[in-house]
């Protein structure tokens, strides 16, 4: 499970449950601020380029959010923009990056069941529609 | 006695091997092969275990690992399981819990107070005095708890294993075996494991009443052993489930992690308790308990047997006990028609008395309570409620009680399965499968053998079209027929209240009607209220009756009373098995062997290690960073910096992407040239800085903060993709090693090194050129981070310890020196430089940092741009100030992130500050409320203890304002 940190990406680490020991992690490196590899979760995610790979290789970007016309917009609709993420459960498209290659790709998630039904590259989105 | 029985066909134990073994300090004797239990009841040892909270003598009840009656500790292990431990050689343990050993354990006193024992015993009788509850803790210590700790003991290694299989199959019965043939002739990889050590599962210890049991179990593994893409693993316990089918396997020794594409869940079922007055004494066991141990030890359970019946299974059991020469004194079954298949004529035909519709009331207990002396007996009301008035006594020495199963599917709950309940069986059933997970045989409610194997051999064959291996038909699962295998009730009250739902937890029947008359009327409060299913067995054989009394205590179905939840892991795990490394990403820079050679203090910057400074003998810690500081500022330092991002940005689109991504302007940029780039996020907020130098007109290097480089980089292709840009970003960092020459004689110093022009005119601050350096290529870029003439060298990772040793070298007549993070932390904050993530936050905008200079004017667009316009409609609360405090301070300094207070109100805070300086007094960084940021204001800061601190806000920077030097 993987909260999105909105717009603070990679300022602060994501907050991930860990699904062998209950109540969360206790790790001496995490407290100092030192990047731990969370060797916990254990959710596959397919990478297009990669094929499927651990979820610990990639990174959470966020839901894709279609930027409004930036002169246009009013200042709320900017703020909307901006701040807004889409919570309830459904399935919603996302950014991963798959770090060890520098791939940003789209993920398409049930994030109430935490099912991926497809990934596919950016480039690729229009003609998956 | 010895109540080994005669070889047998099947039986699990090695005659040739006989090992000794001592138990509660006596020696014994046992097969390799036996379990504890089973060793020591040969020996008719029938006291093996002390419960819980009474005391009471416990033994062998499941003898499958699904209770935890006996637990023994040897010096080295605790927790140990007699139903599951294999005897061996020199093996010496004795019971847990227990004060003058486990046959007359003293503790069993606390029974004598039972009655003042009541559920919910300890929220109720120790939450007040509460200066009192450490006492009672500490007795409470002493009673109960399942065994000590050896604190001396070795720690044994715990190796992790990885195995990956297309198909997991948990359990080796009939459904598992045919399940994995049947996926393996389709080619799946197939891992089958069992908890038990030998395949077979109830085909082991139920063939000697099933007709050709025996065969049909070699056969199986005849077939499974043909194939080679099935692998059985007997002896270890497939104990959780996680995302994606990775389960965790343990066995005795390691923690395997498996990877599988899909998941059968053929784990059977666990024969469920009937709940009658000392139903917990030892000689009272489940059915097929007795069967294991006829048929898997070759032991007699009993001389003379009462069987509790309420299904066919019971009636196996009454053959199997009979055949192993136990006299069955009585089958008393619960339901008024009693069996009615073939078995119960077969049954009669021997000659024992069946008494239909009558249950036992209570087991008898033996003078020294220690074992069953018989069983009163009585018929059923119409109701279900057991007649008294007309019960018998039958003499026994056991009672075996097969009166109904529970799923045992603990993998398929944690994969997020739900089971509904089944009239027609009287227990669970799956009705919501989750993805790639199957579950077949007992464990889906298929009874009999053949359908068991069908619908094992369904599963295998839906695993496979699951993955696209089989195309063909997928058969239906197979419909129960006959009577229910369980008993709708199978529990009756009793006014001595020693009637047991939970031997662990040692509960009685009468503490649920209190919990529920308390209002725990919902499952899961019932169980953490009563700590129903809580103990080590984890509610594998209290769990079912609890519900069964819950639906009747609500009036309501057993549906909508439901279950509690199942998690990892099955069973009790040593904790060695889980404690393992956790790997930490970690980064070196090529001058790292250097650093430590030279007695640097390494500290984490992000993933990289970094000189923090460099220890000088007799110097403490301050001194060596102010003294590295000042030679800086006197003479010549050189620092490593190597973390530095480093990305190249090259393409058609370049210098639009840069526009775009960061805030400044770079379209007039001259090759050689280089910029100050301050990024911002979608909010406006500050997110990184660096240089960004044109090397061409479609080429520019720039750099990114040390712990931001990565998070700011997959931004960088994040946007490139957004934008749709014809843009190359390569990200250089790990390739290049950086270092940063500083000081007034750092010219010189490094002139000696190339033949590129250093003078001021030829190569101005804020200038970039290609050079060679040391006979290396290298990019040296003219910055003035610490506020002193200094350049930055990036050279191919490989050579930077060359470029390193040859400037220390080359700078040793200057008084080079290196200098660390700490050092470099305090000079950039006398020149009033900002470090992103230190002296901004998750808000912080450029307006608030005092770099709106950094914003280009008139840009269409840049990320965070539309928001700093809106932002910078409204006014400050704060900026980023420089505070001077007094040469002498007479108290303790501010720290960072300490209170700026006005009026007691908070008007800002510390973000850096050093409490030496080569200025000679402390100095800050902090943000300030604008209306008290003029320069010359004074303000007050509280320190430690609450005093509070004047300090002067100055405007920054505080060293060389003219810039006079680092323009040098």
């Amino acid at each position: 499970m993987i909260v999105d940190c909105g717009s603070q990406i990679g300022k602060y680490p994501c907050v991930s449950m860990d699904p062998l020991i209950d109540g969360g992690i206790i790790d001496d490196n995490y407290a100092r601020g030192i990047p731990t590899t969370d060797s916990t979760q254990v959710k596959i995610l397919t990478c297009p380029v990669n094929g499927p790979r651990p979820i610990q290789e990639f990174h959470f970007g966020g839901e894709v959010r279609d930027m409004p016309a930036p002169h246009d917009a009013s200042d709320d609709q900017w703020a909307e923009y901006v701040f807004n993420r889409h919570g309830e459960p459904a399935v919603r498209r996302e950014w991963w990056y798959h770090t060890p290659s520098g791939t940003w790709l789209i993920a398409e998630r049930n994030n109430c069941t935490d099912e991926v039904l497809r990934t596919y590259l950016f480039d690729a989105e229009a003609e998956h529609g | 006695m010895d109540r080994r029985l005669e070889p047998r066909a099947g039986e699990w134990i090695d005659r040739d091997r006989r090992v000794e073994f001592r138990f509660e300090g006596t020696a014994y004797t046992g097969f390799a092969g036996d379990v504890l239990s089973s060793a020591l009841w040969a020996h008719d040892v029938r006291v093996q275990g002390r419960s819980f909270k009474y005391h009471r003598p416990r033994s062998i009840y499941s003898l499958a690992g699904h209770d935890a009656n006996v637990i023994v500790e040897s010096g080295e292990h605790t927790n140990l399981r007699g139903d599951l431990l294999q005897v061996r050689d020199e093996l010496d343990v004795r019971a847990v819990n227990t004060i003058g050993g486990v046959q007359r354990d003293r503790l069993n006193v606390t029974e004598k107070f039972s009655r003042l024992l009541p559920v919910g015993f300890y929220y109720k009788a120790f939450y007040t005095p509460r200066r009192l509850f450490p006492f009672f803790e500490n007795q409470m210590r002493k009673v109960a708890g399942l065994g000590k700790i050896n604190v001396h003991g070795r720690c044994p290694a715990s190796p992790k294993d990885y195995a990956f299989c297309d198909l997991a199959v948990v359990g080796a019965g009939p459904a598992g075996l045919a399940g994995a043939i049947a996926a393996a002739e389709q080619g799946l990889d197939v891992l089958v494991v069992d908890d038990q050590r030998h395949p077979g599962g109830s085909l082991a210890w139920q063939t000697g009443s099933v007709p050709g049991g025996r065969q049909l179990l070699r056969e199986l593994l005849d077939r499974a052993g043909a194939l080679d893409n099935i692998r059985l693993q007997g002896g270890t316990q497939a104990g959780g489930w996680y995302t994606d089918h990775w389960i965790g396997l343990v066995d005795d020794c390691r923690l395997t992690k498996l990877r599988a594409r899909t998941t059968l869940v053929a784990s059977g079922v666990c024969e469920q308790p009937a709940v009658f007055q000392h139903n917990d004494l030892p000689g009272v066991m489940l059915g097929s308990a007795a069967q294991r141990l006829i048929q898997l030890y070759s032991v007699r359970p009993f001389d003379s047997a009462v069987v509790l019946a309420a299904n066919r299974d019971a009636y196996r059991v009454t053959l199997d006990l009979l055949d192993a020469g136990v006299a069955v004194a009585a089958v008393v079954d619960l339901r008024p028609e009693g069996e009615t298949s073939e078995l119960s004529v077969q049954v009669a035909a021997t000659g024992v008395a069946i008494y239909n519709g009558h249950t036992i009331y209570s087991a008898l207990p033996a003078a020294n309570r220690n074992r069953v002396d018989g069983a009163l007996i009585c018929p059923l009301a119409a109701d279900g409620s057991p007649v008294t008035g007309s019960a018998t006594e039958i003499d026994c020495d056991g009672i075996a009680v097969s009166v109904g199963w529970a799923p045992n599917v603990p993998l398929f709950y944690q994969a997020g399965g739900r089971m509904r309940y089944d009239e027609s069986r009287h227990q669970f059933v799956p009705s919501e499968m989750p993805s790639g997970l199957f579950v077949a045989g007992r464990a889906n409610g298929i009874y009999e053998l053949p359908d068991q194997i069908a619908d094992g051999r369904r599963a295998g064959l839906t695993a496979s079209a699951y993955l696209g291996c089989f195309t063909g038909e997928v058969p239906e699962v197979p419909t129960h027929r006959g009577p229910p295998p369980s008993h709708p009730y199978p529990i009756f009250a009793h006014p001595e209240k020693k009637n047991f739902v939970d031997l662990d937890e040692d509960l009685h029947l009468a503490d649920f009607v209190h919990a529920h008359q308390e209002g725990y009327d919902n499952i899961e409060l019932m169980k953490r209220y009563s700590t129903l299913g809580m103990g080590p067995s984890q509610g594998k054989i209290s769990n079912m009756n609890g519900v069964r009394i819950l639906a009747r205590l609500n009036d309501t179905t057993i549906d909508a009373t439901g279950s509690t939840t199942s998690r990892p892991f099955y069973q009790p795990v040593p904790m060695g098995h889980l404690a393992g490394r956790r790997f930490h990403p970690l980064r070196r820079t090529p001058m790292h062997a250097w650093h430590v050679q030279a007695d640097a203090e390494m500290m984490y910057a992000g993933t990289w290690l970094r000189p923090e400074y460099y220890r000088a003998d007799g110097h403490a810690r301050n001194e060596c960073i102010l003294n590295e500081a000042r030679n800086v500022r006197n003479n010549v330092g050189v620092i490593d910096v190597g973390t530095l991002g480093k990305l190249e940005i090259s393409g058609p689109d370049a210098v639009e992407f840069l526009e775009r991504i960061y805030t400044g302007r770079f379209a007039k940029q001259t090759v050689g040239q280089l910029r100050y780039g301050l990024a911002c996020d979608e909010t406006g907020v500050i997110i990184d800085d660096g240089i960004v130098a044109r090397l061409a007109d479609d080429r520019f290097y720039v750099t990114a903060t040390s712990s931001g480089a990565a998070a700011f980089f997959r931004e960088m292709q994040r946007w490139a993709l957004i934008f749709q840009m014809d843009v190359t970003l390569v990200n250089s960092t790990g390739h290049l090693a950086a270092m940063n020459i500083a000081g007034p004689n750092s010219r010189e110093v490094l002139q000696s090194l190339t033949d590129v022009d250093l003078a001021g005119a030829a190569f101005p601050y804020l200038g970039v050129r290609p050079a060679v350096v040391a006979g290396v290529a290298a990019l040296l870029i003219r910055v003035g981070f610490v506020g002193e003439l200094g350049y930055e060298l990036h050279v191919p990772a490989a050579q930077g310890l060359h470029v390193w040793t040859a400037l220390c070298d080359a700078g040793q007549h200057a008084g080079i020196r290196p200098f660390g993070v700490e050092a470099q932390r305090l000079l950039r904050l006398e020149k009033g430089h900002l470090i992103v993530g230190q002296d901004t936050d998750a808000l912080t905008t450029p307006s608030e940092a005092d770099m709106s200079w950094a914003i280009g004017k008139k840009k269409p667009f840049f990320v965070g741009g539309r928001a700093l316009a809106i932002q910078n409609r409204k006014p400050l609360t704060r900026r980023l100030v420089g505070l001077a405090f007094s040469a002498d301070p007479a108290g303790p300094l501010p720290k960072e992130c300490q209170l700026i207070i006005n009026n007691q109100d908070i008007v800002g805070r510390i973000t850096s500050i050093a409490p030496q300086s080569t200025l000679g007094y402390p100095l800050a960084m902090s943000f300030l409320r604008p209306d008290l940021a003029e320069p010359g204001n004074d303000v007050q800061v509280k320190v430690d203890g609450g005093r509070l601190v004047t300090a002067k806000v100055v405007k920054m920077p505080f060293y060389d304002p003219e810039n006079a030097r680092q323009n040098a």
